[in-house]
Protein backbone atom coordinates (compact mmCIF):
# COMPACT_ATOMS: atom_id res chain seq x y z
CA UNK A 1 0.00 0.00 0.00
CA UNK A 2 3.03 2.56 0.93
CA UNK A 3 4.71 1.14 -2.12
CA UNK A 4 1.43 1.82 -4.47
CA UNK A 5 1.30 5.82 -2.59
CA UNK A 6 4.88 7.01 -2.87
CA UNK A 7 4.16 5.68 -6.97
CA UNK A 8 1.19 7.66 -7.11
CA UNK A 9 2.94 10.73 -5.27
CA UNK A 10 5.34 10.33 -7.66
CA UNK A 11 3.49 10.47 -10.62
CA UNK A 12 1.75 13.16 -9.03
CA UNK A 13 5.11 15.33 -8.52
CA UNK A 14 6.08 14.73 -12.39
CA UNK A 15 2.61 16.11 -13.70
CA UNK A 16 2.92 19.09 -11.38
CA UNK A 17 6.80 19.70 -12.95
CA UNK A 18 6.05 18.91 -16.24
CA UNK A 19 2.80 17.37 -17.27
CA UNK A 20 4.34 14.39 -18.73
CA UNK A 21 7.77 11.94 -17.12
CA UNK A 22 9.80 12.90 -20.58
CA UNK A 23 8.98 15.75 -20.87
CA UNK A 24 10.45 17.24 -17.68
CA UNK A 25 10.52 21.03 -17.82
CA UNK A 26 14.31 22.63 -18.53
CA UNK A 27 15.99 25.58 -19.93
CA UNK A 28 18.24 26.11 -22.50
CA UNK A 29 21.08 24.29 -21.63
CA UNK A 30 18.62 21.34 -21.92
CA UNK A 31 18.21 21.72 -26.25
CA UNK A 32 21.16 19.46 -26.73
CA UNK A 33 19.34 17.64 -29.77
CA UNK A 34 19.99 20.39 -32.54
CA UNK A 35 20.23 19.61 -35.57
CA UNK A 36 21.67 22.33 -38.07
CA UNK A 37 19.49 23.77 -41.03
CA UNK A 38 21.09 23.22 -44.40
CA UNK A 39 20.47 25.57 -46.93
CA UNK A 40 21.19 28.51 -44.69
CA UNK A 41 23.56 31.15 -44.11
CA UNK A 42 24.61 30.03 -41.04
CA UNK A 43 25.28 26.60 -42.16
CA UNK A 44 27.13 27.97 -45.12
CA UNK A 45 29.39 30.02 -42.83
CA UNK A 46 30.36 26.99 -40.34
CA UNK A 47 31.61 25.06 -43.08
CA UNK A 48 33.73 27.35 -44.23
CA UNK A 49 34.98 28.50 -41.21
CA UNK A 50 35.76 24.81 -40.08
CA UNK A 51 37.89 24.64 -43.24
CA UNK A 52 39.46 27.79 -42.20
CA UNK A 53 40.16 26.51 -38.86
CA UNK A 54 41.67 23.49 -39.44
CA UNK A 55 43.97 25.81 -42.01
CA UNK A 56 44.94 28.44 -40.12
CA UNK A 57 46.06 25.96 -37.66
CA UNK A 58 47.19 23.46 -39.29
CA UNK A 59 50.76 22.01 -38.61
CA UNK A 60 51.73 23.65 -42.03
CA UNK A 61 50.92 27.23 -40.99
CA UNK A 62 51.70 26.97 -37.59
CA UNK A 63 55.33 26.39 -38.28
CA UNK A 64 55.20 28.93 -40.51
CA UNK A 65 53.31 31.60 -38.49
CA UNK A 66 54.87 30.29 -34.95
CA UNK A 67 57.42 27.97 -35.12
CA UNK A 68 60.17 29.55 -37.61
CA UNK A 69 60.00 32.97 -36.31
CA UNK A 70 61.17 31.48 -32.98
CA UNK A 71 63.66 29.04 -34.69
CA UNK A 72 65.46 32.64 -36.13
CA UNK A 73 65.22 34.30 -32.95
CA UNK A 74 67.09 31.29 -30.91
CA UNK A 75 69.85 31.39 -34.02
CA UNK A 76 70.52 35.28 -33.20
CA UNK A 77 70.96 33.93 -29.04
CA UNK A 78 72.83 31.01 -30.34
CA UNK A 79 76.62 31.02 -30.19
CA UNK A 80 77.43 27.29 -31.35
CA UNK A 81 75.24 26.49 -34.21
CA UNK A 82 73.21 23.53 -31.92
CA UNK A 83 70.27 24.55 -31.10
CA UNK A 84 66.59 23.52 -30.50
CA UNK A 85 63.10 25.38 -29.50
CA UNK A 86 59.66 23.54 -28.89
CA UNK A 87 56.21 25.27 -28.54
CA UNK A 88 52.84 24.77 -27.95
CA UNK A 89 49.75 26.73 -28.63
CA UNK A 90 46.07 26.67 -27.51
CA UNK A 91 43.31 28.79 -29.14
CA UNK A 92 39.32 28.88 -29.41
CA UNK A 93 37.51 31.54 -31.15
CA UNK A 94 33.72 31.75 -29.49
CA UNK A 95 30.42 32.79 -32.11
CA UNK A 96 32.30 32.58 -35.23
CA UNK A 97 28.86 32.44 -36.53
CA UNK A 98 25.18 31.85 -35.57
CA UNK A 99 23.71 28.44 -37.47
CA UNK A 100 19.94 28.13 -37.37
CA UNK A 101 19.58 25.29 -35.62
CA UNK A 102 16.11 22.57 -35.15
CA UNK A 103 15.68 21.03 -31.87
CA UNK A 104 14.82 17.63 -32.86
CA UNK A 105 14.51 15.94 -29.53
CA UNK A 106 11.14 17.93 -29.27
CA UNK A 107 9.03 16.98 -27.60
CA UNK A 108 10.38 14.26 -25.36
CA UNK A 109 13.43 16.73 -24.30
CA UNK A 110 13.64 19.45 -21.97
CA UNK A 111 14.20 22.13 -24.30
CA UNK A 112 11.99 25.32 -24.03
CA UNK A 113 9.62 25.79 -27.09
CA UNK A 114 11.25 29.44 -27.60
CA UNK A 115 14.39 27.51 -28.29
CA UNK A 116 13.34 24.75 -30.81
CA UNK A 117 13.90 26.90 -33.57
CA UNK A 118 16.90 28.57 -32.23
CA UNK A 119 20.40 30.83 -33.85
CA UNK A 120 23.11 28.75 -32.27
CA UNK A 121 26.77 30.16 -32.12
CA UNK A 122 29.42 27.93 -33.04
CA UNK A 123 32.70 27.82 -31.36
CA UNK A 124 36.04 26.72 -32.47
CA UNK A 125 39.11 25.68 -31.04
CA UNK A 126 42.79 24.47 -32.04
CA UNK A 127 45.42 23.36 -30.59
CA UNK A 128 49.60 22.63 -32.24
CA UNK A 129 52.65 21.70 -30.72
CA UNK A 130 55.98 21.60 -32.51
CA UNK A 131 59.80 21.64 -32.10
CA UNK A 132 63.27 22.34 -34.64
CA UNK A 133 66.44 23.02 -34.09
CA UNK A 134 69.71 23.08 -36.22
CA UNK A 135 73.00 21.54 -36.44
CA UNK A 136 75.14 23.88 -38.17
CA UNK A 137 73.57 24.54 -42.34
CA UNK A 138 71.46 21.66 -41.61
CA UNK A 139 68.14 21.55 -39.26
CA UNK A 140 64.45 19.84 -38.89
CA UNK A 141 61.45 20.27 -37.94
CA UNK A 142 58.01 18.69 -36.79
CA UNK A 143 54.72 20.09 -35.62
CA UNK A 144 51.37 17.74 -34.87
CA UNK A 145 47.84 20.16 -34.75
CA UNK A 146 44.07 19.21 -33.73
CA UNK A 147 41.05 22.02 -35.31
CA UNK A 148 37.54 21.16 -34.18
CA UNK A 149 34.10 22.92 -33.79
CA UNK A 150 31.07 22.56 -32.28
CA UNK A 151 28.01 24.58 -31.74
CA UNK A 152 27.81 26.16 -28.07
CA UNK A 153 25.86 24.58 -25.02
CA UNK A 154 22.81 26.51 -24.71
CA UNK A 155 23.53 28.61 -21.46
CA UNK A 156 26.34 31.39 -21.04
CA UNK A 157 27.78 29.94 -18.04
CA UNK A 158 27.50 25.90 -19.41
CA UNK A 159 29.31 27.42 -22.72
CA UNK A 160 32.26 28.45 -20.91
CA UNK A 161 32.70 25.90 -18.30
CA UNK A 162 32.29 23.11 -21.32
CA UNK A 163 34.80 25.15 -23.32
CA UNK A 164 37.20 25.52 -20.60
CA UNK A 165 37.21 21.64 -19.76
CA UNK A 166 37.93 20.50 -23.43
CA UNK A 167 40.54 22.77 -23.40
CA UNK A 168 42.75 20.64 -20.81
CA UNK A 169 43.12 17.93 -22.45
CA UNK A 170 43.50 19.00 -25.96
CA UNK A 171 47.14 19.11 -25.75
CA UNK A 172 46.86 14.49 -25.14
CA UNK A 173 45.05 15.12 -28.64
CA UNK A 174 47.69 17.25 -30.23
CA UNK A 175 50.32 15.13 -29.47
CA UNK A 176 48.26 11.89 -31.02
CA UNK A 177 47.11 14.09 -33.96
CA UNK A 178 49.52 12.04 -36.23
CA UNK A 179 47.16 9.25 -36.03
CA UNK A 180 44.47 11.35 -38.20
CA UNK A 181 42.00 10.72 -36.39
CA UNK A 182 39.16 12.92 -38.18
CA UNK A 183 35.37 13.11 -37.96
CA UNK A 184 33.30 14.90 -40.22
CA UNK A 185 29.64 15.42 -38.64
CA UNK A 186 27.62 18.77 -40.13
CA UNK A 187 29.20 21.66 -37.90
CA UNK A 188 30.74 19.54 -35.23
CA UNK A 189 34.21 18.02 -36.39
CA UNK A 190 37.71 17.64 -35.83
CA UNK A 191 40.79 17.44 -37.96
CA UNK A 192 44.48 16.66 -37.13
CA UNK A 193 47.24 16.76 -39.13
CA UNK A 194 51.27 16.72 -39.40
CA UNK A 195 54.11 18.43 -41.49
CA UNK A 196 57.80 17.04 -40.85
CA UNK A 197 61.18 18.41 -43.00
CA UNK A 198 64.22 19.69 -42.95
CA UNK A 199 65.58 22.73 -43.54
CA UNK A 200 69.22 24.46 -44.84
CA UNK A 201 70.25 27.61 -43.55
CA UNK A 202 72.93 29.71 -45.78
CA UNK A 203 73.89 33.21 -46.19
CA UNK A 204 70.78 34.94 -47.05
CA UNK A 205 68.06 32.86 -44.72
CA UNK A 206 66.61 29.41 -44.24
CA UNK A 207 64.74 27.18 -46.93
CA UNK A 208 62.46 24.95 -45.10
CA UNK A 209 60.98 22.04 -47.53
CA UNK A 210 58.81 19.52 -45.95
CA UNK A 211 55.66 17.14 -46.37
CA UNK A 212 51.69 18.14 -44.65
CA UNK A 213 49.89 14.66 -44.04
CA UNK A 214 47.08 14.59 -46.82
CA UNK A 215 48.04 17.72 -48.76
CA UNK A 216 51.17 17.77 -50.44
CA UNK A 217 54.36 19.67 -50.59
CA UNK A 218 55.33 22.51 -48.60
CA UNK A 219 57.94 25.12 -49.15
CA UNK A 220 58.87 28.33 -47.16
CA UNK A 221 61.99 31.07 -47.50
CA UNK A 222 62.91 33.14 -44.28
CA UNK A 223 65.15 35.80 -44.35
CA UNK A 224 66.57 35.44 -40.53
CA UNK A 225 67.77 39.69 -40.38
CA UNK A 226 65.80 41.82 -41.52
CA UNK A 227 62.58 39.59 -41.24
CA UNK A 228 61.36 39.18 -44.75
CA UNK A 229 59.37 36.16 -45.79
CA UNK A 230 57.85 34.86 -48.47
CA UNK A 231 55.73 31.28 -48.46
CA UNK A 232 53.41 29.84 -50.49
CA UNK A 233 51.27 26.55 -49.20
CA UNK A 234 49.76 24.02 -52.11
CA UNK A 235 46.86 23.22 -50.47
CA UNK A 236 44.83 22.11 -53.80
CA UNK A 237 48.17 20.61 -55.24
CA UNK A 238 51.35 21.94 -56.60
CA UNK A 239 50.05 22.64 -59.79
CA UNK A 240 47.67 25.21 -58.79
CA UNK A 241 47.97 28.73 -57.47
CA UNK A 242 48.90 29.17 -54.12
CA UNK A 243 45.57 29.89 -51.56
CA UNK A 244 47.56 32.48 -49.32
CA UNK A 245 50.10 34.31 -50.15
CA UNK A 246 52.48 37.23 -48.32
CA UNK A 247 55.33 39.38 -48.80
CA UNK A 248 57.52 42.04 -46.86
CA UNK A 249 59.53 42.93 -43.90
CA UNK A 250 57.63 42.18 -40.39
CA UNK A 251 60.63 44.17 -37.93
CA UNK A 252 62.69 46.40 -39.19
CA UNK A 253 64.49 48.61 -36.79
CA UNK A 254 64.37 52.40 -37.37
CA UNK A 255 65.33 55.87 -35.76
CA UNK A 256 61.25 55.93 -34.63
CA UNK A 257 60.87 52.52 -33.34
CA UNK A 258 59.77 49.12 -35.22
CA UNK A 259 58.59 48.93 -38.58
CA UNK A 260 56.68 46.41 -40.67
CA UNK A 261 55.42 46.91 -44.44
CA UNK A 262 53.92 43.93 -46.16
CA UNK A 263 51.35 43.02 -48.47
CA UNK A 264 49.10 39.83 -48.28
CA UNK A 265 46.76 38.44 -50.43
CA UNK A 266 43.99 36.11 -48.45
CA UNK A 267 41.22 34.39 -50.34
CA UNK A 268 37.38 34.99 -49.52
CA UNK A 269 35.91 31.56 -50.67
CA UNK A 270 32.44 31.90 -52.61
CA UNK A 271 30.01 29.51 -49.92
CA UNK A 272 29.05 26.59 -51.88
CA UNK A 273 25.63 25.58 -52.06
CA UNK A 274 24.44 22.52 -50.67
CA UNK A 275 22.17 19.84 -51.88
CA UNK A 276 20.78 16.37 -51.30
CA UNK A 277 23.01 14.03 -53.28
CA UNK A 278 22.12 10.32 -53.83
CA UNK A 279 25.76 8.09 -53.08
CA UNK A 280 25.90 4.47 -52.23
CA UNK A 281 28.46 2.57 -50.31
CA UNK A 282 30.96 -0.61 -51.17
CA UNK A 283 28.06 -2.38 -49.97
CA UNK A 284 25.29 -0.58 -51.65
CA UNK A 285 23.61 0.88 -49.05
CA UNK A 286 22.38 3.90 -49.73
CA UNK A 287 24.33 6.93 -48.18
CA UNK A 288 22.10 10.27 -49.47
CA UNK A 289 23.51 13.27 -47.65
CA UNK A 290 23.43 16.58 -48.07
CA UNK A 291 26.69 17.67 -49.60
CA UNK A 292 28.56 20.69 -51.16
CA UNK A 293 27.48 20.98 -54.79
CA UNK A 294 30.93 22.64 -55.62
CA UNK A 295 33.76 20.54 -54.33
CA UNK A 296 36.50 23.53 -55.03
CA UNK A 297 34.43 27.06 -54.72
CA UNK A 298 36.01 30.05 -57.11
CA UNK A 299 38.00 32.30 -54.36
CA UNK A 300 38.18 36.39 -54.60
CA UNK A 301 41.25 37.44 -53.50
CA UNK A 302 41.36 40.14 -50.11
CA UNK A 303 44.30 41.86 -51.32
CA UNK A 304 45.86 44.34 -48.15
CA UNK A 305 48.91 46.36 -47.70
CA UNK A 306 50.06 46.54 -44.04
CA UNK A 307 51.79 49.62 -42.09
CA UNK A 308 52.71 49.05 -38.57
CA UNK A 309 55.21 51.21 -36.50
CA UNK A 310 55.42 50.23 -33.19
CA UNK A 311 57.49 51.87 -29.87
CA UNK A 312 56.39 55.01 -30.93
CA UNK A 313 58.06 57.04 -27.78
CA UNK A 314 58.93 53.33 -26.51
CA UNK A 315 55.14 53.49 -25.39
CA UNK A 316 52.58 53.51 -28.32
CA UNK A 317 52.13 51.49 -31.35
CA UNK A 318 50.33 52.64 -34.70
CA UNK A 319 49.35 50.00 -37.18
CA UNK A 320 46.68 50.63 -40.62
CA UNK A 321 45.86 48.10 -43.55
CA UNK A 322 43.98 49.04 -46.35
CA UNK A 323 42.71 46.72 -48.88
CA UNK A 324 42.29 47.47 -52.62
CA UNK A 325 40.70 44.14 -53.83
CA UNK A 326 37.64 43.73 -53.41
CA UNK A 327 37.14 47.58 -52.74
CA UNK A 328 39.46 49.98 -51.53
CA UNK A 329 38.68 50.69 -47.83
CA UNK A 330 40.04 51.01 -44.48
CA UNK A 331 40.75 47.92 -43.30
CA UNK A 332 42.28 48.54 -40.17
CA UNK A 333 43.06 51.41 -37.90
CA UNK A 334 44.26 50.67 -34.35
CA UNK A 335 45.81 52.61 -31.46
CA UNK A 336 47.87 50.99 -29.08
CA UNK A 337 49.18 51.21 -25.51
CA UNK A 338 52.19 48.68 -23.97
CA UNK A 339 54.14 48.29 -21.39
CA UNK A 340 58.05 49.98 -21.42
CA UNK A 341 60.30 47.71 -23.59
CA UNK A 342 57.39 45.41 -24.12
CA UNK A 343 59.01 42.33 -26.55
CA UNK A 344 62.56 43.07 -24.90
CA UNK A 345 61.84 43.00 -20.83
CA UNK A 346 61.07 39.81 -19.40
CA UNK A 347 57.05 40.62 -18.62
CA UNK A 348 55.07 42.91 -20.69
CA UNK A 349 51.47 43.90 -21.94
CA UNK A 350 50.26 45.31 -24.92
CA UNK A 351 46.53 47.24 -25.41
CA UNK A 352 45.39 48.03 -28.71
CA UNK A 353 41.80 49.95 -29.63
CA UNK A 354 40.49 50.73 -32.98
CA UNK A 355 38.21 49.77 -35.74
CA UNK A 356 38.32 47.11 -38.63
CA UNK A 357 36.06 47.49 -41.77
CA UNK A 358 34.25 45.14 -44.16
CA UNK A 359 32.01 45.20 -46.91
CA UNK A 360 28.30 44.00 -47.00
CA UNK A 361 28.87 40.73 -47.50
CA UNK A 362 25.51 39.18 -48.06
CA UNK A 363 26.24 36.01 -49.67
CA UNK A 364 27.71 35.14 -45.92
CA UNK A 365 24.92 36.81 -44.48
CA UNK A 366 26.48 40.02 -43.19
CA UNK A 367 26.27 43.42 -43.52
CA UNK A 368 29.20 45.72 -44.05
CA UNK A 369 30.17 48.43 -41.61
CA UNK A 370 32.79 49.39 -39.14
CA UNK A 371 33.43 47.32 -36.11
CA UNK A 372 34.79 48.19 -32.56
CA UNK A 373 37.95 45.90 -32.35
CA UNK A 374 40.35 45.52 -29.58
CA UNK A 375 43.30 43.23 -28.67
CA UNK A 376 44.66 42.88 -25.71
CA UNK A 377 48.17 40.43 -25.27
CA UNK A 378 50.35 39.34 -22.41
CA UNK A 379 53.47 37.51 -21.80
CA UNK A 380 56.27 36.09 -19.35
CA UNK A 381 59.77 35.22 -19.88
CA UNK A 382 62.22 33.29 -17.42
CA UNK A 383 65.83 32.82 -18.70
CA UNK A 384 68.51 30.14 -17.54
CA UNK A 385 71.18 31.06 -15.42
CA UNK A 386 73.68 30.23 -17.78
CA UNK A 387 71.85 32.05 -20.76
CA UNK A 388 71.59 29.03 -22.74
CA UNK A 389 67.25 28.75 -22.50
CA UNK A 390 64.26 30.57 -22.05
CA UNK A 391 60.85 29.25 -21.72
CA UNK A 392 57.92 32.12 -22.31
CA UNK A 393 54.19 32.20 -21.82
CA UNK A 394 52.12 34.62 -23.83
CA UNK A 395 49.14 35.12 -24.43
CA UNK A 396 46.32 37.35 -26.08
CA UNK A 397 42.23 38.05 -26.16
CA UNK A 398 40.85 39.73 -29.38
CA UNK A 399 37.57 41.10 -30.29
CA UNK A 400 36.81 41.85 -33.90
CA UNK A 401 40.26 41.88 -34.39
CA UNK A 402 41.08 42.38 -38.14
CA UNK A 403 42.96 38.37 -38.27
CA UNK A 404 39.99 37.33 -37.22
CA UNK A 405 37.69 39.27 -39.76
CA UNK A 406 40.03 38.33 -42.37
CA UNK A 407 40.09 34.76 -41.78
CA UNK A 408 36.45 34.66 -40.91
CA UNK A 409 34.91 37.44 -42.95
CA UNK A 410 31.58 36.58 -41.60
CA UNK A 411 32.32 36.69 -37.77
CA UNK A 412 30.87 40.09 -36.22
CA UNK A 413 31.35 40.13 -32.98
CA UNK A 414 33.64 36.76 -32.82
CA UNK A 415 35.85 36.60 -29.43
CA UNK A 416 39.03 34.83 -29.92
CA UNK A 417 41.73 34.02 -26.93
CA UNK A 418 45.28 32.50 -27.78
CA UNK A 419 47.75 30.67 -25.05
CA UNK A 420 51.58 30.00 -26.05
CA UNK A 421 54.58 28.55 -24.12
CA UNK A 422 57.39 28.36 -26.02
CA UNK A 423 60.75 26.80 -24.89
CA UNK A 424 64.89 27.38 -26.58
CA UNK A 425 67.19 24.90 -25.01
CA UNK B 1 22.52 50.83 -44.95
CA UNK B 2 23.30 51.84 -41.25
CA UNK B 3 26.89 51.85 -40.38
CA UNK B 4 27.36 51.56 -36.94
CA UNK B 5 30.25 50.69 -34.37
CA UNK B 6 28.83 47.64 -33.02
CA UNK B 7 29.58 46.50 -29.30
CA UNK B 8 26.43 44.64 -28.83
CA UNK B 9 28.11 41.06 -30.55
CA UNK B 10 30.37 41.04 -27.59
CA UNK B 11 26.94 39.51 -26.16
CA UNK B 12 26.50 37.49 -29.13
CA UNK B 13 29.77 36.04 -28.72
CA UNK B 14 29.20 35.06 -24.99
CA UNK B 15 25.48 34.32 -24.90
CA UNK B 16 24.01 31.20 -24.93
CA UNK B 17 21.73 30.14 -28.40
CA UNK B 18 18.68 32.61 -29.07
CA UNK B 19 15.35 32.02 -30.19
CA UNK B 20 15.36 32.43 -34.02
CA UNK B 21 13.88 35.49 -35.56
CA UNK B 22 10.54 35.36 -37.39
CA UNK B 23 11.86 36.67 -40.26
CA UNK B 24 14.98 34.36 -40.68
CA UNK B 25 13.81 32.09 -43.40
CA UNK B 26 12.99 34.54 -45.38
CA UNK B 27 16.32 36.66 -45.41
CA UNK B 28 17.88 32.99 -45.50
CA UNK B 29 16.21 32.92 -49.43
CA UNK B 30 17.98 36.47 -49.84
CA UNK B 31 21.25 35.16 -48.85
CA UNK B 32 20.83 31.71 -50.66
CA UNK B 33 20.15 33.77 -53.93
CA UNK B 34 23.43 35.98 -53.37
CA UNK B 35 25.56 32.68 -52.42
CA UNK B 36 24.64 31.03 -55.41
CA UNK B 37 25.63 34.44 -57.62
CA UNK B 38 28.73 34.30 -56.05
CA UNK B 39 29.69 30.83 -56.27
CA UNK B 40 28.38 30.37 -60.02
CA UNK B 41 29.67 34.15 -61.21
CA UNK B 42 32.80 34.80 -59.05
CA UNK B 43 31.07 38.46 -58.56
CA UNK B 44 30.74 39.25 -55.33
CA UNK B 45 29.09 42.96 -56.25
CA UNK B 46 26.56 41.21 -58.51
CA UNK B 47 25.83 38.70 -55.35
CA UNK B 48 25.32 41.78 -52.99
CA UNK B 49 23.34 44.04 -55.90
CA UNK B 50 20.75 40.50 -56.22
CA UNK B 51 20.29 40.93 -52.18
CA UNK B 52 19.58 44.26 -52.17
CA UNK B 53 17.03 44.19 -54.97
CA UNK B 54 15.36 40.88 -52.61
CA UNK B 55 15.16 42.88 -49.88
CA UNK B 56 13.31 45.95 -51.83
CA UNK B 57 11.11 44.55 -53.97
CA UNK B 58 10.36 41.95 -51.57
CA UNK B 59 8.41 41.76 -48.01
CA UNK B 60 9.47 39.01 -45.37
CA UNK B 61 6.08 36.81 -43.81
CA UNK B 62 6.86 36.53 -40.36
CA UNK B 63 6.89 32.84 -39.04
CA UNK B 64 4.76 31.20 -36.18
CA UNK B 65 7.77 29.71 -34.16
CA UNK B 66 5.11 27.63 -32.53
CA UNK B 67 4.18 26.08 -35.76
CA UNK B 68 7.53 24.85 -36.74
CA UNK B 69 7.15 21.62 -39.08
CA UNK B 70 8.13 18.11 -36.75
CA UNK B 71 10.68 17.44 -38.59
CA UNK B 72 12.53 19.76 -40.73
CA UNK B 73 15.12 17.53 -41.08
CA UNK B 74 13.77 15.88 -43.59
CA UNK B 75 13.03 18.85 -45.85
CA UNK B 76 9.44 18.71 -46.20
CA UNK B 77 8.30 20.79 -49.44
CA UNK B 78 5.94 22.84 -46.83
CA UNK B 79 8.93 23.59 -44.29
CA UNK B 80 9.74 26.85 -43.94
CA UNK B 81 13.84 26.27 -44.84
CA UNK B 82 12.85 24.86 -48.15
CA UNK B 83 12.76 27.92 -49.95
CA UNK B 84 16.43 28.88 -48.67
CA UNK B 85 17.57 25.02 -49.34
CA UNK B 86 15.84 24.56 -52.66
CA UNK B 87 17.54 27.80 -54.07
CA UNK B 88 21.04 26.60 -52.38
CA UNK B 89 20.62 23.40 -53.79
CA UNK B 90 20.41 25.04 -57.66
CA UNK B 91 23.22 24.03 -60.05
CA UNK B 92 25.38 26.65 -61.52
CA UNK B 93 23.36 26.16 -65.09
CA UNK B 94 20.16 27.17 -63.05
CA UNK B 95 21.74 29.92 -61.49
CA UNK B 96 22.39 31.38 -64.75
CA UNK B 97 19.52 30.88 -66.46
CA UNK B 98 17.31 32.58 -63.44
CA UNK B 99 19.88 35.62 -63.68
CA UNK B 100 18.11 39.05 -62.87
CA UNK B 101 14.39 37.35 -62.64
CA UNK B 102 14.52 36.76 -58.92
CA UNK B 103 10.75 35.99 -59.43
CA UNK B 104 12.05 33.17 -61.20
CA UNK B 105 14.79 32.18 -58.19
CA UNK B 106 11.85 31.82 -55.44
CA UNK B 107 9.67 29.32 -57.67
CA UNK B 108 12.94 27.13 -56.73
CA UNK B 109 10.42 25.52 -53.96
CA UNK B 110 6.83 25.60 -53.37
CA UNK B 111 7.86 26.83 -49.81
CA UNK B 112 8.80 30.32 -50.76
CA UNK B 113 5.04 32.08 -50.46
CA UNK B 114 4.88 30.92 -46.99
CA UNK B 115 8.03 33.43 -46.07
CA UNK B 116 8.51 35.87 -48.69
CA UNK B 117 6.20 37.74 -51.09
CA UNK B 118 6.00 40.35 -53.38
CA UNK B 119 6.18 44.01 -51.93
CA UNK B 120 3.91 45.12 -55.25
CA UNK B 121 1.41 41.99 -53.78
CA UNK B 122 1.69 40.65 -56.96
CA UNK B 123 2.12 36.76 -56.69
CA UNK B 124 5.17 35.39 -58.26
CA UNK B 125 4.10 31.40 -58.64
CA UNK B 126 0.98 31.99 -60.26
CA UNK B 127 1.81 33.24 -64.14
CA UNK B 128 4.97 30.48 -63.90
CA UNK B 129 4.15 27.83 -66.40
CA UNK B 130 7.46 26.03 -66.22
CA UNK B 131 8.74 26.10 -63.14
CA UNK B 132 10.54 23.70 -61.10
CA UNK B 133 8.32 22.82 -59.00
CA UNK B 134 4.57 23.72 -60.17
CA UNK B 135 2.12 26.17 -58.74
CA UNK B 136 1.22 27.75 -55.15
CA UNK B 137 0.96 25.98 -52.02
Amino acid sequence: MTAAWLLLSTFAWAQNQGGFIYGTPGTRNDCEGNAPIAGTAGYRNARAAITTNSQVFSAATFAERELFPLLAQAAQADTDGRFAVSLYEQAATFGVTDVPTVETSYPFGSCPQEYRLAMRPLDLGAGAFGFAGRLGRLGYFYSSSVAFSATGFGGSYTRAMMSASYMIYLPAAVMLAPLNWDEDFGVSTISSDFIAGASYNGALGSVYAGYVSGRGGYLHFGEDRLGGFASALADRGLDERPAYLSAGFKGVQTPVGRTALYGRKLPITAPPGYAEQPTVDEDGNDTTAVLPIEAEPPRVPLRTVHLQQYDLFGRLDVLAAVSWSPEPIVHEAMLGLHSPGFGEAEAGWSLRVGTAALPDMYYYGVEGGNYVSARAEFYGRMDDDDGGGSTRLEGSILYNDAEQLSLYPYARGALSANIRVAGRY
Amino acid sequence: MSRVLLFAPLLGACSGIQPMPPDQPCREAGYAIAARTFACTEDAELANARYERFEADYVCVPIDLNEAPENPANFPEDDYFHCAYAIDGLSCEEVLRRGEDLDAWLRASNACPYVVQRRDGEAYWESDAGSDTGGAP
